[in-house]
């Protein structure tokens, strides 16, 4: 059934779709009128000056000073030499001509030609080509100098790292070095991106990282509809911000003498401001040179070398070591004992050399034995069977809660990665790590700090400052704070305990027949008080005892045992605290107290 | 009335040969043409032997990587256009719905086991070909559609209760590509089927009134129904300036380059703008920018009355068409074509939102280029059975 009025109605109706459709087009004819004709010129420009990219501008890397405002880590030129191959062929010279021609001057392997040549063909003609990087003035100027025969040669001013006094705080301050696929992946940063960025590795230049880094700026580049920039507007978009400078607590006078002083040990020595915490000197032996991250073939070598050094020079022991106190824990026991009431500053043993209890026999350091002595005496002559006789009477857990009122146990806080916590034992403690109990037996040890306890350089520095400080609770720092002055709280020991202790640590430097005799000196009447500690690094068996113990210079070098000595000076007006470790030093008296000696006399010869 | 007879081609007495040489080959011919120019362009924008990794920022022109791989599509939208064209108008009449079925299925189908591209569920993967149904409801609906109304009467059309179904038809996939979501082809889709809903003489008042309730429920769509990125793409087409670098980027280069062509281009393969990358999905939604930009209005121009020539013989199908169900087809499918391409040019010229509707034939892709073929195939059917008549009710059952 054909229905005529339908199809009237379609034929008419198709016919205003059709109309509709016309004048939709001229919409679109008059749009493109308006943008093509009328407009097209302002388009024209927009598209001669378009577009707009964006670059990253590095900022400059904070940096790094020491208490005195020295600084330890700068930023130094370094050039680059880049070719624009459309200028050099244009006159009438080829490219690989002039790379022959610097390579006269700058030696390039054919490795490097090769790279520049490929990169050449990738790129037009008027892009920028880098010949080499991270070249040294003297280098720049020879090429500078004969710049006439270098015709669209160009040199590029970039910045990079340098520590001026290379090994000299290389712990404390760290390095940089390229950024890692993993930093990539964890950190948003945009900066990260650029080629020749790097990041902090190690100390204060990881720990500050972010701080140090500041953050890029964005400079747009007008580039032409052939790509060629044609403008840089610098900062336009988004400011530079440079990298937050950064001051340390260390001098750098101390680092260098220190270093000087102990560079041929397996090594590390701390000195404390006991107020404040400021270190003033951190050292770690041996060390590397932080520079050799920044060079560009790395120096592979010497970088393999110091990795396969059975010293571990990437180690900083200061904060990373952990050695049994020895000795230098007497101190802990002794106020322990003094706390829970088991002595009185009075109370004296005796010494025969040697202690029997239970199932075994406990010896002395001085086999004959000391005879009589009080608790001064005890420490003067580091005596063991005075703490062999406390343990016996002394719970272990009040010795550890006396440790870790003194920092032992856990980290000090300061501002530097990697450091390690270290342990003091306890009843429970062994039942939990070792699943056994704890004899009396366990105590004997651990009162001469020997057995589980281990200990970090730091924690022995800021021990020394707390009993030297009258007992503030005080925290190293590395990074100089706001305030001079810092308020720690009180943690309430007993004057008298920690003078009897002080005396004898005085004592023990200066008596005649003190232990650490070798550290003492008299510098303009400023005398140093402190502990010697040696501790085992291999059991003495019974046979060896019995036939004799082998000397320790007959020893190979990693069975000696290890030096320690840990001091406050001067002895009236207490400022500066020291620790000093020396592994397989043989003995703290014999080698860390010398050293603590020189460095403490080097400290007060600066800050007097 | 007329007598049709003395013209006519006998259409139910010709085999499938004879079929193939009268179907109108001025449209096959203006199809060839247009795809010809597609593939200009698409050579014009390839890029030899650049990735991200050489970073080369400027092309010369290739066959690589969309020439070379739209032209057998091409030729196997011309073999779908013959297949389409070769089948009895009646088949078609008779499986119109089962066809309209097919394009719901798979429209659920999509929202279950589609691939996600741009925040929207579009693709099914029928592993030798990425499909996207909501292309192919394009053509499926319209097919529904002419099969309905070209069974009702004039009084049957103009009664409310006649247009409860096609109503129903329309916006049951209106309903599922919004819902995947894709406001262009939803757009597409309502429009095409208002203008069937108008040729076959639903009266003028009633649009009215539909227009108006859409005018007034606007806010609510604002807030209720659409997605984020929807609303970007609306507000920053009302405000192109306010985000140089972001979402307006594509709409501020894409003026840039049209406006730079001036009036007789930059010629071909010189356009810097696409050259340079400046230009984002120049070969896919942004194809009719670079062709602006390197023939200017005057190349604009051309195309537009190409695109004309097109839909004028779309328009002589339907004229010719002695059933209605080729009237209202035929002239569905050619509106569906001048939509297509007017969304798209409208939209990189800035005058309607970004919605991701390609240009037809010219722009790379697979599905939106095979149904536009397939539409061009049902409208030859048309022509070539135009002389037939499907006259009693029982025909479009």
């Amino acid at each position: 059934m054909r229905d005529a009025e339908l199809v009237k109605v379609f034929n008419r109706r198709a016919l205003i779709v059709a109309g509709g459709e016309l004048f939709l087009f001229s919409i679109l004819a008059g749009r493109l009128y308006q943008l093509q004709i009328l407009e097209s010129d302002k388009y024209k420009k927009l598209s001669e000056r378009n577009s707009v990219r964006i670059k990253l501008i590095t900022p400059p890397r904070g940096i790094i000073k020491d208490r005195f405002n020295v600084e330890m880590a700068i930023n130094v030129n370094s050039y680059g030499i880049q070719m624009i191959p459309e200028e050099v062929t244009a006159r009438g010279l080829s490219v690989e001509e002039i790379l022959n021609r610097i390579s006269q001057l700058i030696p390039l392997t054919d490795k490097e030609k090769e790279k520049v040549l490929n990169n050449i063909k990738k790129k037009r003609a008027f892009f920028p080509v880098f010949i080499k990087n991270n070249l040294g003035w003297e280098e720049m100027a020879k090429l500078q100098v004969k710049n006439l025969d270098f015709t669209g040669v160009y040199v590029e001013e970039g910045k990079r790292r340098f520590y001026p006094y290379n090994e000299v705080a290389a712990h404390v301050i760290g390095y940089v070095s390229d950024v890692s696929e993993q930093e990539l992946k964890k950190d948003p940063d945009p900066v990260l991106q650029l080629p020749d960025f790097k990041t902090g590795k190690a100390g204060v230049e990881k720990l500050m990282d972010k701080q140090l880094r500041g953050s890029a700026g964005e400079t747009m580049q007008i580039v032409n509809s052939v790509g060629r920039v044609i403008e840089t507007l610098d900062d336009k978009r988004k400011k530079t911000t440079p990298g937050q400078n950064i001051v340390l607590t260390i001098d750098k006078r101390l680092q260098e003498y220190a270093l000087n002083r102990i560079k041929e040990e397996s090594a590390s020595a701390i000195i404390m401001d006991i107020y404040n915490g400021d270190i003033l000197m951190m050292i770690s032996v041996p060390t590397y040179n932080p520079n050799i991250f920044l060079s560009e073939d790395k120096s592979a070598e010497e970088f393999n070398k110091l990795l396969n050094n059975p010293r571990h020079p990437f180690i900083n022991k200061a904060i990373e070591g952990l050695y049994a106190p020895g000795s230098t824990f007497k101190m802990m026991t002794a106020l322990a004992a003094l706390h829970e009431g088991k002595i009185k500053t009075s109370t004296k043993i005796n010494c025969t050399g040697h202690m029997d209890y239970g199932d075994g026999r406990y010896h002395c350091w001085k086999t004959s034995g000391h005879g009589l002595l009080d608790l001064e005496q005890s420490l003067q002559h580091s005596c063991d069977i005075f703490y062999y006789t406390i343990a016996t009477k002394l719970p272990m857990d009040s010795i550890q809660e006396m440790a870790y009122k003194f920092g032992f146990g856990d980290y000090t806080g300061i501002e530097l990665a990697n450091e390690k916590k270290g342990q003091v034992p306890s009843v429970d403690w062994k039942r939990n790590y070792k699943s056994e109990n704890w004899y009396t037996g366990d105590t004997i040890t651990a009162s001469i700090g020997q057995g589980y306890t281990l200990v970090t350089p730091i924690q022995l520095a800021v021990m020394t400052s707390r009993i030297a400080n009258g007992g503030f609770a005080v925290k190293p720092r590395i990074l100089k704070g706001e305030f001079e002055n810092v308020f720690f709280p009180q943690m309430n020991i007993d004057a008298n305990y920690l003078n009897i202790i002080k005396k004898g640590m005085f004592s023990v430097v200066n008596k005649p027949n003190g232990t650490g005799k070798t550290a003492s000196f008299n510098y303009n009447g400023k005398q140093m008080a402190g502990k010697t500690g040696t501790t085992q690094v291999r059991r003495i068996s019974r046979e060896e005892r019995l036939t004799g113990v082998i000397k320790q210079d007959d020893l190979p070098w990693k069975y000696r045992n290890h030096a320690l000595f840990v001091g406050y000076a001067p002895y009236k007006n207490p400022r500066y605290a020291i620790s000093v470790v020396v592994e397989h030093g043989k003995s703290g008296s014999g080698t860390a107290a010398p050293i603590a000696r020189d460095l403490m006399m080097k400290t007060l010869e600066l800050y007097s | 009335m007329l007598d049709y007879s003395v013209s006519m081609k006998k259409s139910s007495r010709m085999n499938i040969f004879s079929k193939f040489f009268v179907m109108n080959w001025k449209l096959v011919f203006l199809l060839l043409l247009l795809s010809s120019v597609g593939i200009m362009i698409l050579y014009s924008a390839g890029k030899a032997d650049c990735n991200e990794e050489t970073n080369c920022l400027i092309s010369y022109g290739s066959w690589s990587p969309w020439a070379i791989s739209q032209m057998p599509k091409i030729v196997m939208g011309f073999m779908i256009l013959f297949i389409t064209a070769l089948f009895d108008l009646k088949i078609w009449v008779k499986y119109a719905y089962w066809i309209y079925g097919i394009g719901v299925i798979s429209l659920i189908l999509v929202t279950f086991f589609g691939h996600v591209g741009m925040g929207a569920q579009r693709w099914l993967n029928l592993g030798f070909i990425r499909f996207q149904p909501s292309e192919f409801m394009k053509i499926a609906l319209v097919l529904a559609l002419a099969k309905y109304f070209a069974a009702l009467s004039i009084n049957e059309i103009r009664n409310n209760y006649y247009l409860l179904f096609p109503a129903f038809l329309v916006l049951l996939p209106v309903g599922l590509v919004l819902d995947q979501p894709d406001l262009g082809t939803a757009m597409m889709l309502l429009i095409v089927s208002g203008i069937i809903f108008f040729i076959a003489g639903v009266q003028w008042w009633k649009f009215a009134i539909i227009f108006g309730i859409v005018l007034l429920s606007f806010p609510i769509i604002w807030k209720y129904g659409l997605h984020d990125y929807q609303k970007d793409r609306i507000i920053i087409f009302l405000n192109p300036e306010k985000d140089i670098m972001g979402t307006g980027y594509h709409i501020t280069q894409s003026k840039i380059s049209l406006g730079s062509g001036g009036f007789w281009g930059k010629g071909y393969l010189e356009g810097t703008q696409s050259h340079l990358n400046f230009l984002p999905e120049k070969q896919t939604d942004f194809i009719f920018t670079m062709f602006a930009e390197e023939f200017g209005m005057f190349g604009c121009l051309m195309l537009f009355l190409l695109i004309m020539a097109i839909l004028w013989q779309c328009y002589k199908v339907a004229f010719a068409s002695r059933n209605n169900f080729g009237k209202l087809l035929s002239l569905g499918l050619g509106v569906n074509f001048f939509i297509y391409f007017f969304i798209n040019t409208a939209m990189v010229m800035g005058l309607l939102p970004v919605v991701g509707v390609p240009s037809p034939l010219l722009s790379y892709g697979g599905t939106a280029m095979i149904t536009i073929f397939l539409g061009f195939g049902l409208i030859e059917c048309c022509y070539v059975h135009s002389d037939m008549l499907i006259s009693s009710k029982s025909d479009y059952l």
